[in-house]
């Protein structure tokens, strides 16, 4: 699996780091480990199977051509650039990682692996071969020129991108108000434990891929736990209680956390809002004016939170609404009973099952 | 003799790699890996297609609207892409059907029946 992913960074460390090279990345990652995994449950070693699905991978050109990227020159492009450890490393722009590394906290966002090896030219590899002098070498020298100068602008490029890209996460992570856990230097778990001042009256949670629970209890207290592919913050700023999840790295893999906030039992609160892209959302005896739940691709479950004289918004896009053990097929709404029928409790899961209950 | 894969004249099938792709899709949404494997069997153990084509084909028809990627947790619970053909899809599909019938009659008039 690991030469599987050794392969393919060294292969898309000579495109530029786009998006859309990096989904590309990911995307014949996921075909290339398919194919791994399959090899292996019929019983053939790890190392063969590796190589199995490499020899499938097919040509990094047309990749470049469905990138809009175009041909190399033929010249300088051998077929299928065979991956080699030492190759990145070697032309690595100068600048580049001790700018990276002196940043503060910058171990916590580790520059992507496109950006710590640069595009790298297989022909740079290439020594020039001695005694074949001739006027097709001189030719082929101003040529060489030419492309290891545009290979120079490609990689400071590259290199402002990278930088870029981490200075934002940095901000993202320092820049409002202080991040509590200290995310940076939490471990290879990724894990907060921390209570926190009860002075919120709102709870936001925003996670990628972690289940999260919001529920009642002694005090207010976040914990986050999982894998070490995230790392967390958690703040308290103008009263509410902020969650977020950022993963570590591009193509993040596995499971994510779980993401569990106690809110002080008998407290009112004004607003809940919960969004998980991948991850099952629980909220458990928590009374909020307003309370705002989405799952992109799990369950939504509400219990015990006083609803009598809510307003109800449920709805699901695949998935089936229960309200009180009754099925309500795919969405639900009703208007609060309550003298002003004030509060609300609006729930979307994309491809996951609504429940909710008294 | 069905061999592992078709070297000759490789650049005719990848011409048709997207209507292959878009007939597999027909019967519901699928992604990457499966594909592959519909692709080869589907072929008759025949064509085993490289997967830096299958992407590209993916990213192209995306681009140009005949299929849509959305991603989903597979049985075994990864996360992958899915493609599903789109109604621009479906068109394409049948003209590229058509285009097929006719190369096959055309191309058919010189190379069939010649000498093995």
């Amino acid at each position: 699996m690991e030469d599987i992913s050794k392969y393919l960074d060294n292969l898309f460390a000579q495109l530029p780091n786009t998006p859309e090279a990096r989904h590309a990345r990911e995307e014949l990652g996921q075909m290339m480990e398919d194919r791994y995994a399959e090899l292996c449950a019929k019983g053939m070693g790890e190392k063969d199977a590796a190589s199995a699905a490499i020899a499938e991978f097919g040509s990094l050109e047309e990749v470049r051509e469905s990138l809009g990227l175009g041909a190399r020159p033929a010249a300088s492009q051998p077929a299928d650039a065979q991956p080699s450890d030492a190759q990145p490393a070697a032309a690595q722009p100068a600048c580049q990682r001790p700018a990276a590394a002196s940043a503060p906290g910058a171990e916590a966002v580790p520059p992507r692996p496109q950006g710590t090896s640069g595009p790298v030219p297989p022909h740079v590899e290439q020594p020039p071969q001695p005694g074949a002098a001739s006027p097709e070498k001189h030719h082929n020298r101003g040529r060489r020129a030419l492309l290891v100068t545009c290979i120079v602008v490609v990689a400071v490029v590259v290199a402002a991108v990278a930088w870029n890209g981490v200075s934002a996460s940095i901000r993202g992570a320092f820049g409002d108000g202080a991040p509590i856990g200290q995310s940076a230097s939490s471990g290879a778990s990724g894990k907060v434990e921390k209570d926190v001042d009860a002075s919120f009256d709102s709870v936001d949670v925003d996670v990628d891929m972690a289940d999260v629970v919001v529920r009642a209890g002694d005090s207010a207290h976040v914990s986050c736990t999982g894998t070490k592919e995230f790392s967390y913050a958690c703040d308290v700023k103008g009263g509410v209680l902020t969650v977020t999840q950022e993963a570590r790295h591009e193509h993040v893999r596995g499971s994510g956390g779980k993401v569990v906030v106690t809110v002080p039992r008998g407290t009112s609160l004004r607003r809940v809002t919960v969004e998980s892209e991948m991850g099952d959302v629980t909220i458990s005896g928590v009374r909020a004016t307003t309370t705002d739940l989405e799952a992109e691709m799990g369950d939504i479950t509400v219990a015990n939170c006083d609803l009598a004289d809510a307003s109800l918004d449920l709805s699901c896009e695949m998935g089936d609404v229960t309200l009180n053990g009754k099925s309500m097929g795919s969405s639900y709404a009703t208007h609060g009973s309550g003298n002003s029928g004030s509060r609300t409790l609006k729930a979307t899961s994309e491809m996951g099952d609504i429940t909710v209950s008294d | 003799m069905p061999t592992d894969n078709l070297d000759i004249s490789s650049d005719v099938i990848r011409g048709y790699i997207d209507p292959m792709i878009l007939r597999i899709l027909l019967d519901g949404p699928s992604y990457g890996y499966q594909i592959s494997k519909r692709v080869l069997q589907m072929s008759g153990g025949m064509y085993a297609v490289k997967q830096t084509t299958l992407y590209s084909a993916f990213a192209r028809m995306e681009r140009n609207g005949l299929v849509q990627s959305f991603p989903q947790v597979a049985q075994n619970g990864k996360r992958r892409t899915y493609y599903r053909i789109t109604a621009a899809g479906m068109t394409h599909y049948r003209q590229k059907c058509r285009e097929w019938q006719l190369t096959k009659d055309v191309v058919g008039r010189f190379l069939e029946g010649s000498v093995e």
